[in-house]
């Protein structure tokens, strides 16, 4: 393991200043044939083309539901408390015991679950704290909106319908 | 008149031709403070071209620009030069307010010396959530403006702070509970 | 550093050591913290010629001696590579003697100490608030001061050139004052995020220059003391946004040491290998900002997709470009996925392409070389005094890498060079940044080879997050994982220094614990403190263009400068 030493001096090469201006604008010329002549392109036409983002893209908040249509979450508060940014807010209740078909798998759930997408800072803790499978992450990043009342969003919203991750 | 008969009227009022030029030709001033900055950058480059859309020229300078991209974490020393960028930018403007932290003070960086939201101090008219919100989604929300101008929406006068109510969130003392 | 001259200091004082056995020295009153730093300084077996973080804790519950805070100097030496700890008790009213005759580079840190805690220091030139505005009342990392309590002020602070006179004040012997105060940011379009310097300049030249730092100041290490140690992964993130996964890892490494676990063979390789990918996108957009700052623009669409490439990867491993929240303590918070190896073999091998072109557009280049050579010079010991590290250290001629003198995980296998240069110029920093970034190319390509198979997780209970597979079967896994994530990790009291060698210098941590999930004392040395500090100093007889290129060579990441 040595050290090298970087240190270039200024010599005669590079006092003469247009070896150096040719070298540049070859590259240019390089670059310039490449993309008007050989169309390659480095682009991505957002919105006509869109990537696909791995599995593991931490975009917005989705909330799983069963074949039954009733959200997998118990209110158990494991993303409320390892929430960073204390931007999920639950209000727990319980099932009716009598009408509950889940019996104690599913005993709790929320009365309502609000989560403030402007304070979210998209680092996947709920995620990953959540025993239920039930609060994920999808791929969708389009997340602008016009007021900040409009990005609290509620139980109805966040049990939308998303296919595999979104 | 096409071929078949039909005919096609282009309604060319001068406000919508108007309308047509401003929403093509945003040109944006990065107000980049933090993280946000770093995705402002990639979407200027050439992967998310963002002079696809009219942005072709980033002006630094308040007096030549139009969109004020205000991208990361605004402090309370921060929001008079904020205050005072905003007031030197001509009409007609408009404020995308980029990334958690702009938008809310990021819950995240709920402490003593972010302001929490920068529509205190300057009206916005597109926030955009995400830490960092990442180049595709700053990129809709520009599309998402252009539709905003293109139907001209009428800015709600709640969010528009004058003058007066920023030097007031600005100078009195919040404490706490107050938020 | 051996215990024989450990014993010839620490007669007479308290000599502990910390969680890693690192030696801490307590002193006893003020004048004996001056003398001992002073005999350090000047020793000549020891040669403790650098200062590496001046801080201070709390201390309200008296568990460390009987005053209100607690100094702490942390000094070490590049010669013998021996780290020390001196700490001293100091209560409020009481005024500690200032290092600044000794290191220039105390002047800001201490600064800092002032206006977080309201320690005043005897004999500093300039004892103003750093990081606060100058109008706030009240310290606020002490530990009364609410954390939600903001104090908003109508204006910016005016203009100041810290303890210096101002042009009005400047006689000269001329007619009329050539001199004129020009105040450059904090929204600026040269200025890499909300830096502030206000100079003087005589006709053209800068003879006189003060930094006003703080615009971004969020109040990290207070929250350090507010959220659990897996909450503030978070934060680490953005304190230096271009290289979040150095921060990651450096951050999980230093709460590990805490609790004394050591990572899996496979993590710590893969730790190594996204610490150098990390510094190779830092010093993409170190050199392609810092072209762009003097019209290469080319530079600066070149290097971008490099880094596109690699926030590909990133994100095919833990879902996000910038804010990665990577690591876990103990392991991390992905096994990287199968296409992984594949793509980062292909960008070891198209990588150097892109070096060779940047080398043909700009080191011969005479237009570069005349706007970088000899500007923004910083000699060897005016390098040390102040205290910078990393590149920029480097370029000055000191051999000094944290990597290969004090090596953590498994740097002392891997064979790479470390890059130094001669005059400490904007041209020699670039110079070791293009090279260093070859080194780290050799590093990764070390690391593909010699990655292990096995588990990405240590299994310590303490700290293990289970699978979620085993979450929803098994109960008393479902318990586990409430209780890590309901009550935190307990970390056992003790504190622990930890640096490591980022792509902007030493990143280190400092953490003090009491025993439980929050921690007491959340510090963090950022390299970029000390950077700026010095180029107040290195500004000094060149005019503003040459302030601009030597600002873009130095790399101040303002989220870790103010934190």
């Amino acid at each position: 393991m040595g050290t090298i030493n970087v240190s270039k001096e200024y010599t005669l090469k590079e006092r003469t200043y247009l070896p150096a201006l040719f070298q540049g604008m070859f590259i240019t010329m390089k670059r310039f044939i490449q993309g008007f002549i050989l169309h390659k392109k480095y682009t991505i036409m957002y919105p006509e083309e869109k990537r696909i983002y791995s599995q593991r893209f931490r975009g917005m908040h989705f909330i799983s539901v069963d074949e039954n249509k009733v959200e997998n979450c118990t209110a158990c508060f494991l993303c409320e408390t390892v929430c960073p940014a204390e931007c999920i807010h639950i209000v727990a209740m319980e099932r009716d015991p009598a009408t509950n078909p889940y019996g104690v798998r599913k005993e709790k759930k929320p009365l309502s679950f609000d989560l403030d997408v402007m304070r979210c800072c998209f680092c996947g803790f709920c995620e990953e704290a959540c025993p239920m499978d039930a609060i994920k992450l999808s791929r969708n990043y389009e997340l602008s909106v016009l007021s900040r009342q409009e990005a609290i969003y509620d139980l109805k919203y966040l049990t939308r319908e998303v296919i595999g991750r979104g | 008149m096409e071929k078949d008969g039909s005919t096609v009227i282009y309604p060319t009022l001068l406000e919508e031709a108007i309308k047509w030029a401003h929403k093509n030709s945003l040109w944006p001033m990065p107000f980049a403070t933090s993280c946000c900055g770093i995705e402002v950058m990639s979407t200027l480059s050439s992967t998310y071209d963002l002079s696809r859309f009219g942005a072709e020229v980033v002006r630094f300078s308040p007096r030549q620009a139009d969109l004020l991209i205000v991208a990361g974490t605004i402090t309370t020393k921060m929001a008079p030069v904020l205050r005072s960028i905003y007031e030197q930018i001509l009409e007609p403007k408009w404020v995308i307010s980029m990334g958690a932290c702009a938008c809310s003070g990021g819950g995240i960086f709920d402490t003593y010396s972010v302001l929490m939201g920068i529509d205190q101090v300057i009206p916005v008219d597109v926030y955009v959530p995400g830490c960092p919100p990442i180049p595709e989604g700053l990129i809709h929300s520009i599309l998402h403006l252009q539709q905003v101008i293109e139907k001209s929406a009428e800015r709600r006068p709640a969010m528009r702070p004058n003058h007066e109510d920023a030097m007031n969130a600005m100078s009195y003392r919040k404490s706490a509970q107050e938020t | 550093m051996g215990n024989a001259l450990l014993e010839k200091y620490s007669e007479g004082r308290l000599c502990l050591a910390d969680t890693t056995g690192e030696p801490v020295l307590w002193t006893n009153s003020i004048a004996d913290a001056f003398d001992l730093l002073k005999r350090l300084h000047a020793d000549d077996t020891l040669k403790f010629d650098f200062l590496s973080d001046l801080t201070a804790y709390d201390n309200g519950d008296r568990r460390d001696g009987a005053k209100r805070f607690v100094l702490v100097y942390q000094i070490l030496s590049t010669v013998t590579h021996a780290r020390l700890r001196i700490k001293l008790g100091v209560d409020e009213g009481e005024e500690p003697l200032s290092l600044v005759s000794l290191w220039p580079g105390a002047n800001w840190l201490e600064r800092e100490v002032f206006d977080m805690y309201g320690i005043k220091f005897n004999g500093h030139p300039n004892l103003r608030r750093i990081l606060m505005d100058e109008r706030f009342t009240g310290h606020p990392l002490r530990k009364e001061y609410p954390l939600r309590e903001r104090q908003p002020f109508p204006d910016n602070i005016p203009l100041h050139l810290g303890a210096h006179p101002l042009p009005h004040d400047v006689i000269h012997d001329d007619i009329y004052n050539p001199n004129i105060l020009i105040n450059i940011g904090p929204a600026h379009p040269a200025f890499h995020g909300t830096l502030r310097v206000m100079c003087r300049l005589n006709g053209e030249t800068i003879e006189d220059a003060a930094c006003e730092i703080g615009y971004l100041h969020r109040g990290m290490e207070k929250l350090g003391e507010y959220k659990t140690y897996h909450q503030w992964l978070v934060y680490t993130d953005r304190m230096n946004y271009c290289s979040a996964l150095n921060n990651n890892i450096a951050y999980s490494m230093t709460v590990e040491k805490l609790m004394g676990i050591t990572v899996t063979e496979r993590c710590m390789w893969l730790r190594m290998m996204l610490m150098e990918l990390a510094r190779i996108i830092d010093h993409i957009i170190c050199v392609a900002i810092n072209a762009l700052d003097m019209g290469a623009m080319t530079v600066f669409w070149l290097m971008y997709y490099w880094r596109e490439e690699a926030y590909t990867m990133i994100e095919s491993l833990c879902g996000m470009r910038l804010t990665t929240t990577a690591t876990r303590i103990g392991g991390m918070s992905y096994d990287i996925p199968d296409d992984f190896i594949p793509r980062m073999k292909k960008f070891v091998k198209d990588f150097p392409s892109c070096l060779v072109e940047i080398n043909r557009l700009l080191t011969g280049n005479r237009i570069w070389i005349d706007r970088t050579k000899n500007v923004g010079k910083i000699s060897k010991e005016d390098a040390l005094k102040l205290s910078i590290t990393g590149p920029c250290l480097r370029a000055s001629g000191i051999d000094f890498d944290l990597r290969r003198d004090r090596p953590y995980y498994a740097y002392n296998e891997v064979v790479f060079d470390v890059a130094i240069g001669t005059h400490g110029d904007v041209y020699d920093r670039y110079l070791v940044r293009m090279e260093e970034m070859r080194q780290s190319l050799r590093i990764i390509e070390q690391c593909i080879e010699r990655l292990p198979g096995g588990p990405i997780w240590v299994e310590d209970p303490r700290v293990r997050i289970p699978e979620k597979a085993d979450v929803y079967t098994k109960m008393e896994v479902m318990i586990h994982h409430f209780k890590i994530f309901m009550e935190g990790i307990n970390v056992p009291s003790g504190e622990v220094y930890n640096a490591v060698e980022g792509p902007n210098g030493e990143l280190g941590f400092y953490i003090v614990s009491r025993g439980g999930p929050k921690a007491w004392r959340m510090r963090v040395k950022a390299p970029s403190f000390m950077l700026f500090q010095s180029y107040e100093h290195s500004i000094i007889g060149y005019k503003i263009p040459d302030a601009i290129a030597n600002l873009g060579s130095l790399n101040i990441i303002a989220g870790e400068l103010d934190r």
